[in-house]
């Protein structure tokens, strides 16, 4: 008996398993019953090619059943979403970009005790020409202070208020009300219940998370996306959470959100126009956005779940463990590019009692103030351990200045030089973005040498020199220390006489210089680091600072400057470092440095390219 | 004394499937008439009608809904010809004409071919009547 091969998929070589079927197949005198499969025009071939397609169908089918069932396989959201579903797990909805607002209403007629903006007043701005509304999700009301109607620190959020209203049919969890919008925010959901048409009593449902502390009488709703890509919202069945009566008539407020659009740099001043009146008056000017508008987002990707779900799960919705409580803010606000946690008993130095959090954006480099207070209180308070408080920290970035040298054969390659030098930029930044930029993500010198060779044959070889800098944002005319928790840590080992910083203005004598930082070598571990005059390298300030080169620290005692030059907003300090790589750690980033060069500061360029032709 | 058996060199079903009463099995077709069948088929297979392999076939169908004209009448032998040619490897093509009748609006292939290890001429003529 012939062996029939069965694990074939492809069309193409299931009709070659027929074949060789009909190959076997004889009479009584040993002779083919079929001879004419092999030509494509007989009524076998036919056949054959209908046989085939009927098992490649079927097995495509199998397949894709078998790959559904699992989230690593699943191609489909659907089926991502709901294996995710088993695992606790409901995908992000687009988040709103959310800023806040300051503002003073003239003097209201009547001089009312208090004066309140109703909900889902309108504020609008302009981001990259385009005209976006921001609204406040709840009624904020005040009292006037010295007869001055003050809104203080009005958070207002990103979207398109809508309503639906249904009306509940058959009561329990398997009526489930469809939110008709895929770029619903869905934390600006609001749900309110009405008795019936006739009754008005109404009563607020919030969104449940946890099943341990419902009562049949919670007032709560389920949220999860169903496999159309919407969310849909449905209520207890009178065990756990109250049970919607017939009649009923479910109201869902929320907003249509425009996702990742309407993020604005902290750098930029953006400005709101309120659309409303309160009170009968009119706020006539522009205001100003005390926070501007960041944390907006689009919805989870099939990427992202896969990614999340599985995390989400191991932390039981308990933040418990340094990795929970990555999962928890991962899972909760998608802006984040890198998580660091780590116990109050491993920072340096220690603070007991509280978990360490550090974040770093996708965009920037720091998280708003808002923003941590908004995870603090809105993410972790629920799930954290009753004793331990999260505190957060600002990422230690470790920006790296490369000068790149190509050696480049023009007559082994289809690229001209330029071209090879775009090539180059591109690779390495790509290196920077997937490899590093993330905690304790460090740089290895021969990746990056290797990942530069390999752009194209023409390149004979490159060589790599790096700086690596810290940037320090001293407050201008005033004494600022780093020493001790402050310290500057390049947490590598620094080369002696490597240290140079961007000039800045310093008084010295009642006179205003402009200077620079740099070490004056005087042991190979130590130094003691001047001031010097940027014009004249004569010095200003002896010993203004210290370095350890071993431990890759930089003090100072007292750094008092008069100003940036032109428009720089810090001061960098340059060193080169021992070893070809750069060490991270858990609270250290390392990224390129995206820096342009300035001669007249010193301020190196972040990137620079060189081709040379061989 | 020895004796001899015919052996069928192509061997064919009969896509009718009709029973044949005798044997219980269903037709046959074999030699001249298997691929007589076959060049019928490939003639009415239009081009992406078989599953993969869509180069199978000829453009008789969208061609039968032109204007007849010498250049169509061109295109139309010229792509029987070719499909004979590639997928057809049994026979060597000796002619093929179409004949207009213009009274039934049919059009009548007639091609003569060999088989390739013989000389003897085989005609098959076919009627292509546009239906819709």
């Amino acid at each position: 008996m012939a062996n029939y091969r069965l694990s074939e998929l492809d069309f193409d070589e299931i009709k070659i398993n027929l074949k060789q079927f009909l190959t076997n197949y004889r009479d009584k005198d040993n002779n083919l019953v079929f001879k004419d499969y092999d030509f494509d025009a007989s009524s076998i071939s036919i056949l054959l090619d209908l046989l085939a397609y009927n098992t490649h169908y079927n097995a495509y089918f199998a397949n894709m059943v078998a790959n559904e069932m699992f989230l690593d396989s699943a191609v489909k959201r659907e089926s991502a979403v709901s294996i995710a579903k088993h695992l606790g797990y409901t995908p992000l909805s687009y988040r709103s970009a959310r800023a806040t607002v300051s503002f003073t209403v003239p003097t209201p007629d009547g001089v009312p005790g208090t004066l309140t903006m109703p909900k889902y007043s309108p504020f609008t701005t302009t981001i990259n020409d385009t005209r976006y509304t921001f609204v406040n999700l709840d009624a904020v009301t005040i009292r006037p202070t010295n007869g001055e109607y003050r809104f203080d620190n009005v958070e207002i959020v990103e979207g398109q208020p809508l309503s639906y209203t249904y009306r509940v049919d058959v009561s329990g969890p398997d009526e489930k009300y469809t939110i008709p919008n895929k770029n619903i925010d869905t934390t600006t959901l609001r749900v309110t219940v009405q008795n019936s048409y006739t009754d008005l009593t109404s009563y607020t449902y919030t969104q449940a998370d946890n099943l341990s502390a419902l009562t049949p009488e919670s007032k709560v709703f389920f949220l999860e996306e169903n496999p159309s890509g919407y969310f849909e919202i449905f209520f207890g069945d009178g065990i756990v959470g109250k049970k919607l009566l017939p009649r009923n008539l479910v109201k869902i407020d929320y907003l249509i959100s425009s996702g990742d659009v309407c993020n604005v740099s902290g750098d930029i001043t953006q400005t709101f126009t309120l659309g409303a009146t309160i009170g009968g008056q009119t706020v006539a000017s522009s205001i100003v956005a005390s926070v501007n508008s960041t944390g907006g987002d689009t919805a989870d990707t099939i990427e992202k779940i896969k990614f999340k779900a599985p995390r989400f799960l191991s932390s039981f919705n308990r933040a418990v463990t340094a990795n929970d409580y990555k999962a928890i803010i991962e899972a909760n606000y998608p802006l984040v590019e890198s998580v660091a946690v780590w116990g109050g008993e491993e920072n340096d130095p220690p603070i007991y009692g509280k978990v360490i959090i550090s974040l770093k954006p996708y965009r920037g480099y720091v998280v708003s103030d808002a923003t941590k207070n908004q995870i603090k209180n809105d993410v972790l308070n629920d799930k954290k351990m009753m004793s331990i408080q999260p505190e957060f920290v600002d990422p230690q970035y470790l920006y790296v200045t490369v000068d790149n040298k190509i050696k480049f054969d023009p007559k082994n390659s289809r690229y001209t030089a330029p071209q090879i030098e775009v090539l180059v930029r591109a690779k390495i930044i790509e290196y920077f973005t997937t490899d590093l930029q993330q905690f304790n993500k460090s740089f290895y010198y021969s990746k990056l040498s290797k990942a530069i060779d390999s752009i194209d044959p023409s390149i004979i070889g490159n060589v790599t020199a790096f700086k690596i800098h810290k940037r320090i944002t001293p407050v201008i005319g005033a004494e600022n220390g780093y020493s001790g928790s402050s310290v500057i840590k390049f947490a590598n080992k620094l080369i002696s006489g490597s240290i140079i910083s961007t000039a800045f203005y310093y008084t010295v004598n009642n006179v205003v210089k402009t200077a620079y930082l740099k070490d004056v070598i005087t042991n190979a571990t130590t130094s003691t680091i001047d001031l010097l005059d940027f014009y004249t390298d004569e010095i200003l300030v002896s010993g203004i600072g210290s370095v350890n080169y071993t431990g890759g620290e930089v003090t100072f005692v007292s750094l008092n400057p008069t100003g940036y030059i032109e428009n720089a907003l810090d001061i960098r300090i340059y060193s080169k470092i021992e070893e070809l790589d750069i060490t991270s750690a858990k609270d250290v980033i390392i990224v390129i440095d995206d820096g342009t060069l300035y001669t007249n500061s010193k301020r190196l360029a972040g990137l620079t390219v060189t081709v040379n032709t061989v | 004394m020895a004796t001899t058996k015919n052996v069928k060199q192509f061997v064919d079903l009969d896509l009718s499937f009709k029973v044949n009463p005798f044997t219980k099995d269903i037709y046959l077709k074999y030699d001249e008439e298997a691929v007589k069948t076959a060049l019928k088929h490939l003639i009415q297979t239009k081009n992406f009608e078989r599953f993969f392999h869509p180069e199978i076939g000829t453009q008789v169908h969208s061609l039968m809904f032109e204007n007849f004209s010498p250049a169509v009448k061109i295109a139309m032998e010229r792509t029987i010809s070719e499909a004979i040619e590639k997928f057809e490897p049994r026979v060597r093509l000796v002619d093929l004409f179409i004949k207009e009748l213009a009274d039934s609006n049919d059009l009548e292939v007639n091609i003569i071919f060999t088989f390739k290890n013989t000389d003897t001429p085989i005609t098959i003529t076919t009627l292509l009547s546009r239906l819709r």
